[in-house]
């Protein structure tokens, strides 16, 4: 359950990172990033990524969270691309609920 | 550093293709083991007490004068009870006897002669026919150009990062070198440690000039420090650490004499292990000097808890006879060089992991499958419009066409005829192993004869319709050839047949959307050349022109 959580959590992380990218926040918002949202994405998207990763780090021991938040990152990124490709209109609902999911799987698997 | 990565990529591309192929079934190697033995699939683990006593009670009518039980308990991902022993004096591995007894019944299941996936595993770094050495050798090569070309990927290739995100579809070149980006930077975390450990699994045989300058050329000594087992300062195992041999069968000398001493029994340390290693269970037994005074019973935990110790679990020793839990040996604690050391080759191995992380391993090898096939198409892809411009197809062309398709195709196709031949061959064969082993690799030529022979979207087309098919009756097979089918498998909680089953599932789905992929692009360029007709443009023209468009 609290595998799903690390993936659940990268998955707004990479999206704000995405966002915070000039090409893909004119496919989602249709205007042109400024510099100010720019640092808000990113810093929206580094600390959820940070936040999976204390979440790994309390269900695994150090080596296997590490390894295990590695890959549910490349998992949560192949996704954001995808979304990005076939659907850019659905990223934000998307990673809003697997945000909240993450959360509430933390949550009660804590 | 662009036509480095071009060339490597195609030259050893082909052979890093059978690596990652060979190597990402390799982590599901308990699984494939099971399936491929499919006597086995009658024997459904209820209560891992009973399966060891009743273990116990074989082994004890088995091997009574054994100086050493091992008993592996069926878990997720082996469905059989393991049963070893040692005869006495027997040394090494090659000493161990080994049985497969059913979990319920405790009885001896008779097992057919395979290697299993164990010849998919050994394929991924020794290939075949060839002097182990040798292929060492190939095989690291390869893994150090695919280190270097990664590294030096990430550096000289900068618009990865810009293009992190981007797929564009139905864009010919285009959408295959996003591909290919896409799984070789979103899974790059998994390809840099792949490679570097793989590395370091070969380190001795690739650099060996460290160990031997500090070692004096005994490596053995270098290995068993490594491991962090102690040695004497001449290489040689001081005799207290020595487990098995000379000191035991003394011991056993002694007690021959008087009448063999009853053993404990196993539920109660069982009992013990479960209250204080919680939901972690008991993976195996070890059993000392059975039926002797000096008897002792060590449980090990299944499964690892850190990659730094190399996924070794925490352990209980008992007095054999007494049934009385005794001070087992403290953990010696890793050394940071040996700790990194482990945690890279765990990480490559997979064998600590629990199910969440064995899959993410499995799928990220999946990703690097993927990143070496659609490597392979991009060269061919890339070299349209100049074979356009020829009016020709010059034959370095074709023949990087002919071994793409027999090394990405036909890989899949030898792979789905080995398990058919594991079930269609007699059992009581002669060199039965061996026959399945030629069966696959026969299989594998005549996939090379066949791309060779056929066009080239046809040899595609043909080779993965014919994998989709061959892998998605593999259940089916699993069946009518003695094995349990899902619906029996899943209720019994037998995971590691089931995954195995549903796996080939998943790898047929694979392959038919690429077969989808191939019929459409097909009848697009037959519309194409149906539509050039009228106009007047040569069919040949405009048929390369649609399939670029679709590629």
């Amino acid at each position: 359950m609290m595998g799903w959580s690390i993936w659940l959590l990268s998955v707004p992380a990479f999206a704000a990172l995405s966002l915070a990218m000039g090409k893909h926040h004119e496919q989602v918002f249709a205007q042109e990033i400024t510099p100010q949202q720019q640092w808000r994405w990113r810093a929206v998207g580094v600390l959820l990524l940070a936040l999976s990763l204390v979440v790994s780090l309390h269900y695994w021991a150090t080596s296997v969270a590490i390894v295990a938040w590695l890959g549910g990152l490349t998992f949560a990124a192949l996704f954001v691309g995808v979304i990005l490709t076939y659907a850019p209109q659905r990223l934000r609902l998307l990673a809003l609920l697997c945000g909240l999911l993450g959360v509430w799987v933390s949550l009660i698997s804590w | 550093m662009s036509w480095f990565h071009t060339w490597s990529g195609l030259l050893l591309g082909w052979l890093l293709y059978a690596v990652f192929f060979t190597g990402t079934l390799s982590y599901f190697l308990d699984e494939v083991n099971d399936w491929m033995r499919p006597e086995l699939h009658s024997s459904v683990p209820h209560n891992n007490a009973l399966s060891a006593e009743k273990a116990i009670a074989t082994l004890q009518t088995l091997a009574p004068e054994a100086s050493n039980w091992t008993i592996n308990l069926p878990n997720a991902r082996q469905t059989a009870v393991e049963a070893m022993w040692r005869p006495q004096g027997a040394q090494g591995r090659e000493g161990m006897k080994r049985v497969q007894l059913d979990a319920a019944t405790g009885d001896v299941i008779p097992v057919r002669e395979t290697r299993g996936g164990s010849f998919l595993y050994r394929f991924h770094f020794e290939l075949y026919a060839m002097p182990r050495i040798w292929a060492r050798w190939i095989v690291g090569i390869a893994t150090f150009v695919m280190f270097v070309a990664i590294i030096s990927g990430v550096i000289t290739h900068k618009k990865i990062f810009t293009d992190f995100f981007t797929f564009r579809p139905r864009k010919g070149q285009r959408s295959w070198l996003d591909a290919h980006n896409a799984t070789a930077v979103m899974a790059l975390p998994f390809h840099i440690v792949i490679t570097f450990s793989g590395l370091l699994l070969l380190m001795t045989m690739l650099m060996p000039w460290g160990a031997d300058a500090v070692y004096d050329g005994q490596g053995n000594r270098f290995n068993a420090e490594r491991r962090g087992m102690v040695m004497a300062p001449n290489g040689q195992r001081p005799a207290n650490a020595q487990a098995g041999g000379q000191r035991e069968g003394r011991g056993r000398g002694e007690d021959a004499q008087v009448k063999p001493v009853d053993l404990a029994p196993i539920a109660p340390m069982l009992a013990a292990a479960q209250v204080q290693w919680g939901d972690r269970p008991v993976g195996s037994i070890n059993i000392q000097n059975p039926n002797t005074r000096r008897a002792t019973v060590e449980l090990r935990e299944e499964g690892g808890q850190s990659l730094l110790n190399r996924g070794t679990g925490a352990r209980l020793l008992f007095d054999g006879v007494t049934g009385e839990e005794k001070e087992a040996a403290p953990v010696r604690d890793v050394s940071s060089a040996a700790a990194v050391m482990n945690s890279m080759i765990s990480v490559h191995l997979g064998r600590f992991a629990d199910p969440a992380v064995r899959w993410l391993l499995f799928l990220s090898g999946v990703v690097g499958t993927f990143m070496a096939a659609t490597g392979l198409v991009m060269w061919v892809v890339k070299r349209q419009p100049e074979r356009r411009k020829l009016g020709y197809t010059p034959k370095g062309h074709r023949l990087v066409e002919v071994l793409n398709v027999a090394a990405i195709g036909g890989l899949s196709v030898a792979v789905a005829g080995y398990f058919w031949a594991n079930r269609l061959l007699p059992v009581e064969m002669a060199q039965r192993s061996a026959a399945e082993i030629n069966c696959f690799f026969v299989i594998w030529l005549l996939c090379l004869v066949h791309a060779a022979i056929r066009p080239h979207a046809k040899a595609w087309l043909e080779q993965m319709a014919l994998a989709a098919l061959a892998f998605v009756l593999l259940p089916l097979l699993n069946v009518f050839t003695g094995g349990s089918g899902l619906w029996v498998t899943i209720p019994n909680a037998q995971w590691s047949i089931a995954g195995f089953d549903c796996m080939m599932l998943a790898l047929a789905c694979v392959h038919a959307a690429v077969v989808c992929h191939l019929v459409k692009r097909t009848s697009a360029k037959s519309r194409a050349a149906a539509a050039s007709k009228v106009t007047g443009v040569t069919p040949m023209k405009t048929a390369l022109q649609a399939q670029e468009e679709q590629a």
